[in-house]
């Protein structure tokens, strides 16, 4: 759930540092991930990943984990969030 | 087979065919869609359930929520008290069913009916609200409303199955709940709806821990 919302985050960050509209629901965020990806405007696509983190943080709201839980490495996905919120971060900077 | 049903299911439907699965596996629409009650940020919910022996391991399409099981396990939540194996074999639209494996249940559920566990149902939602309070201490108001609405639905269907009514969609709950607990009527409501402040969030928390109190 925490790393869902923070990659969301950091992709509504990016949409405003860009001056772009976004929505709140789940799905066009992921949508405006894979279109910050394809203007180079980060280095990564995480929208599959939101996708992922949204079906996964769904199934243990309603307390219902699959076994997609279980294949879930933790340890990555918490380094790869870790240098994605890092590399929002610097563009906030580069800002100031 | 309802068409309808199947049209929301063929991303589903497709994927076990090109994953050699379908001839085994059942599908069953679930949730809101099931219901015709759906609203803007409802989801398509897809159940898929699998032989024992086969390795669930299908990709999950982005704008559908898909949940796999396995038989046995399904059934052993059914004789346990979970409300989601009851809920999907009295409202669930099939829309796969090789062998009749799905009739079957449903005309065994029919017969001899299984009643939820209220209990367990005010236990998932305390652990939302807390996650929800923290959410709104970091000031991400639209995911502390999203948590929230997941705990009242959890509240709301306790107590619902407490006073023997069984629980439909999420849409549906409010006017479910509309003359039993009309306070979390409309706090279920305005959280589908997604229009409460944070002081109306902080409101909703104390109602909810109220309302699992008096259960």
């Amino acid at each position: 759930m925490w790393a869902f919302y923070a990659y969301e985050n950091c992709v509504v960050t990016l949409a405003e540092i860009h001056d772009l509209t976004w929505e709140t629901n789940h799905p066009n965020k992921a949508r405006l991930a894979r279109r910050l990806y394809t203007d180079r405007r980060i280095s990564r696509d995480v929208g599959d990943v939101l996708e992922e983190l949204n079906q996964l943080r769904k199934d243990v709201a309603y307390d219902e984990p699959g076994p997609e839980l279980e294949d879930k490495d933790l340890e990555t996905l918490a380094s790869e969030l870790e240098y994605f919120i890092n590399e929002i971060q610097s563009r906030l900077d580069a800002l100031k | 087979m309802n068409k309808e049903a199947k049209r929301k299911a063929a991303p589903v439907l497709d994927a076990l065919a090109s994953s050699r699965m379908l001839e085994s596996a059942t599908v069953v629409l679930i949730g809101s869609s099931a219901r015709e009650s759906t609203h803007e940020r409802s989801d398509i919910d897809i159940l898929v359930i699998h032989e024992d022996d086969c390795r669930i391991r299908l990709a999950r399409p982005g704008d559908i929520h898909l949940q796999q099981d396995r038989r046995s396990r399904f059934l052993k939540r059914l004789e346990d008290g979970d409300d989601y194996p009851g809920w999907a074999l009295r409202f669930g639209i099939p829309v796969h069913d090789p062998g009749g494996w799905w009739a079957e249940r449903v005309a065994a559920e029919l017969e001899t009916p299984h009643w939820p566990d209220w209990r367990p149902k005010a236990d998932y939602a305390k652990k939302r609200i807390k996650f929800s309070g923290e959410l709104l201490d970091t000031g991400d108001i639209d995911a502390a409303s999203e948590e929230m609405m997941f705990a009242a639905s959890h509240v709301a269907r306790a107590v619902l199955l407490k006073k023997g009514q069984f629980p439909l969609s999420r849409m549906e709950l409010p006017s479910q709940l509309e003359k039993i607990a009309p306070d979390l009527a409309r706090l279920l409501g305005r959280l589908i709806v997604g229009d409460l402040d944070p002081d109306g969030l902080r409101t909703g928390e104390t109602l909810l821990k109220r309302q699992i109190a008096q259960l």
